[in-house]
């Protein structure tokens, strides 16, 4: 039925959720969280599920009174025709960095990992090949293939989590102190701007159904965003311990490395690069989604489809013109791609918010 | 940068036959800007000669090392 309207579930938009925040939180969350707050960084989700939980509430106070608009719309409405479209444009011009960062990522992973001898722009024009057909077949396909998705993802994780499970040494996550909840608090500022992603689902708010359950659904996978990304600093931590992480490209991808099954089974990181592909995938799929309907809602168009087209062109470009190399891609994400995150996810929806009550537009 | 080029052209052309037969012609305006910057942006990647990149410059700008 939803289907048939182009349209997916609010169930469905969460798990979308989390599968396109998977990938930076493989990527950021072990290094970053033990950077600032040292052994006790495994504990930066507990602080961090606070405000994205009010994030949540939020997005679902937006959508009471304009249940069939998106966050563009709720932004013009809130703060009038001029001023939403500006700040829709600054969405949007985020968005297309943000897309070229990530898909700049996984062909400098694949790069540095299987293909070494491949060329750059080929990996990154397959990539974009698959992400042009996804985003013309429309939301509804790509939705249903993510539950698939989601439930793979779950089990591996689980999987991979149980199989680390000998090999963590608990003096490395242990001996937690009232000292360390400082650095624990700033560490759940590199949390707070992935998990902030929720927000950014909604631009496509016009193609997502009964949104009055927005805080049911969202409450429960962040509860299962906040177990798993938990497990997965205890293991990567446990297993490592602090001082090894800080000093490790890819903290999560070396703690896999080192699990095996019975002295027979090695080599799990496989495991770990399907998943990575995939959430990339997802998660260049959906931001390109939400590319193409901020246009579509600036300009007011009729027709979403074709703008795919040049808008994955210049993502495309724009990941081989705007950054170099792989250092200056993590330290674009750290300095200036996570502080720009919790503006967007954060302070400017709370902003919005506030100025839509007064002029009781929300 | 010719495949650059020819693809931009090939795709352009094809989305905008297909966009005149609906009769938007706001869409196809867009549509060209859009791809007359991607067009813009491949000319400027592929004939550049700078080694920095615009992140190195965002990041030089606010005195970040890396």
């Amino acid at each position: 039925m939803l289907a048939k309207k182009g349209k997916i579930s609010t169930r469905q938009a969460a798990l979308l959720f989390y599968v396109m925040t998977l990938s930076p939180e493989i990527r950021l969350f072990p290094q970053n969280t033990v950077k600032m707050a040292g052994k006790a960084g495994w504990l930066a989700p507990v602080v961090a599920i606070a405000p994205t939980l009010l994030l949540v509430v939020l997005v679902n106070s937006f959508f009471k009174k304009n249940q069939n608009a998106n966050l563009s719309d709720i932004y013009n409405i809130a703060l009038g025709k001029v001023v939403g479209k500006i700040v829709v444009s600054l969405y949007l011009i985020w968005i297309l960095i943000l897309t070229s960062l990530y898909i700049r990522y996984y062909a400098e992973r694949l790069l540095s990992s299987i293909l070494p001898h491949t060329s750059l722009v080929f990996i990154i024009l397959i990539m974009l090949l698959l992400v042009f057909f996804a985003v013309r077949n429309g939301l509804v396909p790509l939705a249903r293939v993510n539950e698939l998705f989601f439930g793979m993802l779950i089990v591996s994780a689980i999987l991979l989590y149980i199989l680390a499970l000998p090999d963590i040494e608990y003096r490395n996550i242990m001996n937690v102190c009232t000292s360390d909840a400082w650095p624990v608090i700033k560490a759940s500022s590199s949390i707070i701007p992935i998990w902030g992603y929720f927000l950014f689902i909604f631009f496509l708010g016009d193609r997502i159904n009964d949104k009055e359950n927005i805080k049911k659904f969202g409450f429960k996978i962040l509860l299962v965003k906040f177990i798993i990304t938990i497990m997965m600093l205890i293991v990567t931590i446990g297993s490592l311990s602090a001082t090894a992480i800080s000093n490790i490209a890819l903290p999560f991808f070396a703690m896999v490395k080192d699990i095996e099954i019975l002295d027979t089974f090695e080599r799990m990181e496989s495991i770990i690069f399907s998943i990575w592909v995939i959430t990339d995938f997802i998660t260049i799929t959906v931001f390109s989604f939400i590319a193409v309907s901020m246009l579509k809602s600036i300009f007011k168009l009729k027709e979403g489809k074709f703008l795919a087209s040049p808008i994955l062109l210049i993502i495309g470009i724009g990941s081989l013109f705007f950054f170099k190399d792989i250092f200056e891609l993590e330290a674009f994400s750290n300095y200036i791609g996570l502080p720009i995150n919790a503006l967007l996810t954060v302070i400017i929806p709370i902003t919005v918010f506030i100025i839509g009550k007064l002029r009781e537009k929300i | 940068m010719i495949f650059y080029l020819v693809l931009v052209l090939g795709i352009g052309a094809y989305d905008i036959i297909c966009l005149k037969k609906k009769q938007i012609k706001k869409d196809v305006v867009i549509y060209i800007s859009l791809m007359a910057l991607a067009t813009v942006l491949g000319i400027v990647y592929f004939l550049q000669t700078d080694e920095k990149s615009l992140a190195g410059y965002i990041l030089n700008l606010i005195n970040i090392e890396w």
